[in-house]
């Protein structure tokens, strides 16, 4: 056998393995697979590239390159733009946020006060520490439960603090107050509406269905019309109901409804075993929903909940439609001023990146969550 | 040896009433029913009291009024002096206007997104990304303010087109005009003869259904495949294009002119009306994109590769394997979207579109200052879209829904179950019920009370809301009792015509309940409050009550319903 090596045409070793065509490697075997795949993709991939040439550069050069952070007016901005980068060109004229600043922030609520709603501000997330992650000690839960009063003296006044009308609430805060009590508020309600209508009782079953479908049929923008006009009718004569209150009532409600549908599509999503264990240890109702039932049902319903708080703390700024000045509402008496007429992206582009900003980590919190929670699998 | 406990026979005691599990349930409901009752009590008591207080009443009589304000956007014939309720009317015209057009769009784009966010294209799929994160995590308020920003004063002015020198010009060939008061399209001016090319037009739809059945038996029988999207597009544009030759070019087009200080002919698209349309379908369309991806990524990966081994091609992979089942996840999300979009097509009042939340709730509410009413009809008016909507989605639920392990547990009351255990002609009426159930759920005699009550819905409608009829004031005084009474049997006679067109067994509850409605109407005075009626509103309320009774008939006594239904868990609502 060991002679047939001296055959010239039989290979004595093994050929070593040749390197892949360049093509399919590295930079180039990327660009192929994920961006040239075909004429298709290849039409694709150069439309997006010329989109986003065509559109970023400007986009860049228009608000960072050549904005205006100071300035008192939108003609002194033009000015200045025309100095610097020649007649014509347009720059971002940041300088109204700058100026505004304050009132985006606190609406009118009075200057020298302004250490309060800062300290509510910080304060809450002190009390949604324990409440948002574990690791942090359970004591801090109590801070958490007389949060809402502590919150409610700091910026409204009271017990010795100088008080401050409702009227002069406005901005960031404002929207951040509706939301967060709507969003505090609504998950309690949301999980009892929810178990009423998986309920075997029929007059409290009808009543969760009217509740939840009659408040899901009609647009909030109704039911704030309702906070502000027609609340007060059905209320004893003579009640003097704060605007911001009725309006704080009515989001809750409006979400609460909505929280149930989510809540009941978790009840839904659990196998009808886990009642039944449930009731086969002994378990009476509330011990069954309390300890078996509403801690998978919630867990699944992560994702529903955090969505519906998103989309509630969007819908905060509907409350401009009824005049209360939240950063929606704001914009449009800027607008208005002498010296920022005409002025447009960027008061818009400001608050919609803050909504941007809130709305997008609080997406990412629930898909920390919904991992953190992942037991299965 | 068998032992057996005598049970002792407790006396009652109080206390059984919150520890006695056969007495708890009901114990609670009463308590609960009184609860409501005292509620609702005091809020209707406080009402009361601060309507006199005000020196109100609660009266729907403005409704046929003279308006007094003008709408800048109108389908139906609209002047200042047409009442509040034609102005409503209007306003609701318009809303669905919006709703329709922005639920096409938003589909568009969300389908689009949502199938290139999932491409193996890296780039397209993180530009898909950015769009779908951006637009849904900003409030749709800022965008409409936004956009409708952007069109006043951005585009250019209707002045830029004039002259030799015009600064701005019309697109695709002279035909769109894009300014910022609005877009004018092209009109088709319909001419003699043009009847024949709809006619033709929608004689070549029928044919191409028919074909598409045809087809598809013939490839079941045969295996053999046939191009049926060609040949049916063919069919489509084929034959109404031959026709409009031959009837020599009928239908022209009115191309928008500039003339004075603004556009004139063709269809005119205002500016409020297109921001708000554009603004929701950008933004739903998003919300659509993550559910359309949803969809087509719980469609599991062996399916494909199933259709791969079977020699299918990705194309019909794709429509055969992949969207029938993607389509089952997709639709109620893809619903309740429009429903969303639907619902938030009352912000056109901050651009002062003027919809129903903008003539009803807003100009007409300020007008009047009959606050409770307007927004009760505005709530009312919404609510019955979106029960209608959800209808819609339950009924397809239904249709697509995989058959689950039944449970004793789950499930709600039914008025029927009253009926479960009885046979006999029953039997027959079924098998009858089957037979005619083909044509879309419609059985045979049932066609006719449908077409009656349709009938009786629009001309209620038109008595309640549009019609100012001769004599109306002489025998429909409009006070309260009247008014409730009729928009009762309004709501309940749409309600007929969906249990007669679509009877399903879950609105047999439905037609029960209205019966008592109807009865209670009439108790509360309706048609006998000791004033004669006219022959329109004898008609109104004799022949509802007879399709009312008919369809009841029907419902109930035709068709044993298949109880098990109530039973069935219902997977399909979970999310």
């Amino acid at each position: 056998m060991s002679s047939d090596t001296s055959i010239s045409y039989v290979a004595s070793g093994q050929i070593p393995p040749s390197p892949p065509p360049a093509a399919t490697t590295g930079v180039m075997g990327w660009m192929r697979e994920n961006l040239f795949d075909g004429w298709m993709n290849s039409v694709l991939t150069i439309v997006s590239i010329a989109a986003i040439v065509l559109i970023v550069p400007p986009i860049i050069d228009w608000a960072f390159l050549r904005g205006v952070w100071n300035a008192g007016s939108l003609s002194e901005c033009r000015e200045i733009v025309a100095a610097a980068h020649g007649e014509g060109v347009r720059g971002a004229c940041w300088a109204v946020i700058n100026e505004r600043f304050n009132q985006f922030l606190f609406g009118f609520y009075p200057t020298h006060l302004y250490w309060r709603p800062i300290l509510a501000f910080v304060l809450m997330f002190v009390a949604l520490a324990p409440v948002l992650f574990t690791q942090v000690p359970r004591f801090m839960l109590w801070f958490s439960l007389i949060y809402p009063v502590v919150a409610f003296l700091l910026i409204w006044g009271g017990m010795g603090l100088e008080p401050v009308e409702s009227a002069k609430l406005g901005g960031f805060m404002l929207a951040l107050i509706i939301g967060t009590t709507g969003i505090v508020a609504s998950l309690p309600i949301g999980i009892l509406l929810a178990l009423g209508r998986q309920s075997s009782m029929f007059f409290i079953k009808t009543i969760c269905v009217i509740f939840i479908e009659f408040i899901r049929g009609v647009p909030l923008i109704t039911l704030l019309f309702v906070a502000s006009v027609l609340l007060n009718y059905f209320l004893p004569p003579g009640t003097e109901f704060d605007l911001i209150l009725r309006v704080c009532i009515m989001v809750t409600l409006f979400s609460s409804a909505y929280m149930a549908e989510v809540i009941r599509g978790g009840l839904a999503a659990l196998p009808q075993g886990q009642y039944e264990a449930a009731d086969a240890l002994g378990l009476n109702y509330w011990k069954s929903t309390r300890l078996i039932i509403m801690p998978q049902a919630l867990k699944v319903s992560i994702p529903g909940i955090v969505n519906s708080f998103i989309g509630l703390f969007k819908d905060t700024t509907l409350v401009s439609v009824i005049g209360l000045l939240d950063p929606v509402g704001l914009l449009n008496p800027i607008r208005a001023d002498s010296n920022w007429n005409g002025i447009l992206w960027e008061l818009y582009l400001f608050v919609a990146l803050f909504f941007f900003i809130f709305c997008f980590g609080m997406s990412r919190y629930s898909m920390y969550l919904e991992r953190k929670l992942k037991t299965d699998r | 040896m068998t032992v057996t406990t005598e049970t002792p026979q407790a006396s009652f005691r109080i206390d059984m009433l919150w520890n006695d599990s056969r007495y708890r349930s009901t114990f609670l409901q009463i308590i609960a029913l009184i609860l409501v009752l005292l509620a609702g009590l005091w809020l209707v008591d406080n009402a009361v009291q601060n309507l006199a207080i005000l020196g109100k009443e609660f009266s729907f009589s403005f409704m046929p009024q003279p308006s007094s304000y003008d709408i800048n956007q109108r389908l139906i014939e609209y002047t200042s002096r047409s009442s509040h309720s034609t102005a409503a009317v209007v306003g609701l015209l318009n809303t669905l206007l919006v709703a329709v057009v922005g639920c096409f769009l938003a589909t568009l784009f969300g389908v689009l997104a949502g199938v290139l966010r999932l491409s193996n294209n890296w780039i397209v799929s993180r530009l898909m990304t950015v769009y779908i994160e951006g637009i849904r995590n900003i409030p749709v308020l800022i965008q409409i303010l936004l956009l409708s920003a952007v069109i006043n004063e951005t585009l250019p002015q209707p002045s830029a087109f004039r002259g030799e020198n015009a600064t701005a010009s019309m697109v695709l060939g002279d035909s769109i005009a894009v300014t910022n008061r609005g877009i004018y399209f092209p009109m088709p001016i319909f001419e003699d003869g043009s009847l024949y090319v709809v006619l033709a037009f929608i004689a070549s739809i029928c044919v191409a259904v028919w074909f598409g059945r045809w087809a598809t038996r013939r490839q079941q029988d045969t295996g053999e495949h046939l191009p049926e999207f060609w040949i049916q597009l063919g069919i489509i544009f084929g034959l109404p294009l031959l026709v409009f030759l031959a009837m020599g070019l009928p239908i022209s087009l009115e191309y928008p002119e500039l003339k004075g200080f603004n556009f004139r002919g063709g269809i005119y698209a205002r500016e409020s009306y297109v921001a708000l349309t554009l603004a929701l379908a950008i933004y739903t369309g998003a919300f659509i994109a993550e559910n359309v991806r949803a969809g087509i990524m719980a469609v599991s990966k062996g399916q494909t590769e199933a259709a791969f081994a079977l020699g299918l091609r990705p194309g019909r992979t794709m429509s055969l394997i992949i969207l029938p089942q993607a389509l089952r996840v997709i639709i109620p999300p893809l619903i309740s979207q429009y429903l969303n979009l639907t619902k938030n097509s009352s912000l056109a009042l901050v651009i002062g579109y003027m919809d129903a939340t903008g003539t009803l709730g807003g100009i007409t509410l300020n007008q009047t200052g009959k606050e409770m009413e307007t927004l009760l009809l505005l709530m009312a008016f919404y609510l019955s879209i979106s029960l209608s909507i959800s209808f819609v989605m339950n009924l397809y639920n239904e249709q697509v829904k995989l058959v689950e392990r039944t449970s004793v547990t789950g499930g709600g009351f039914s008025v029927l179950q009253l009926f479960d255990g009885m046979s006999g002609p029953w039997e027959l009426l079924k098998k009858g019920d089957a037979r005619m159930k083909r044509n879309f759920g419609v059985a045979g005699p049932l066609n006719l009370v449908a077409l009656l009550y349709g009938a009786t819905f629009v001309l209620m409608l038109n008595y309640v809301f549009i019609g100012q009829m001769e004599g109306r004031e002489s025998y429909y005084l409009w006070s309260t009792p009247d008014q409730l009474a009729s928009l009762l049997l309004l709501i309940m006679s749409g309600a007929s015509l969906a249990t007669c067109i679509f009877k399903h067994y879950r609105f047999i509850d439905l037609a029960v309940v209205e019966l008592v409605a109807f009865v209670l109407a009439i108790l509360v005075g309706l048609p006998f409050s000791g004033i004669a009626l006219g022959l329109s509103g004898t008609l109104v309320v004799f022949g509802g009550l007879a399709a009312r009774l008919a369809v009841i008939g029907y419902t109930v006594f035709g068709a044993r319903p298949n109880v098990t239904y109530f039973y069935r868990v219902r997977e399909g609502e979970a999310s």
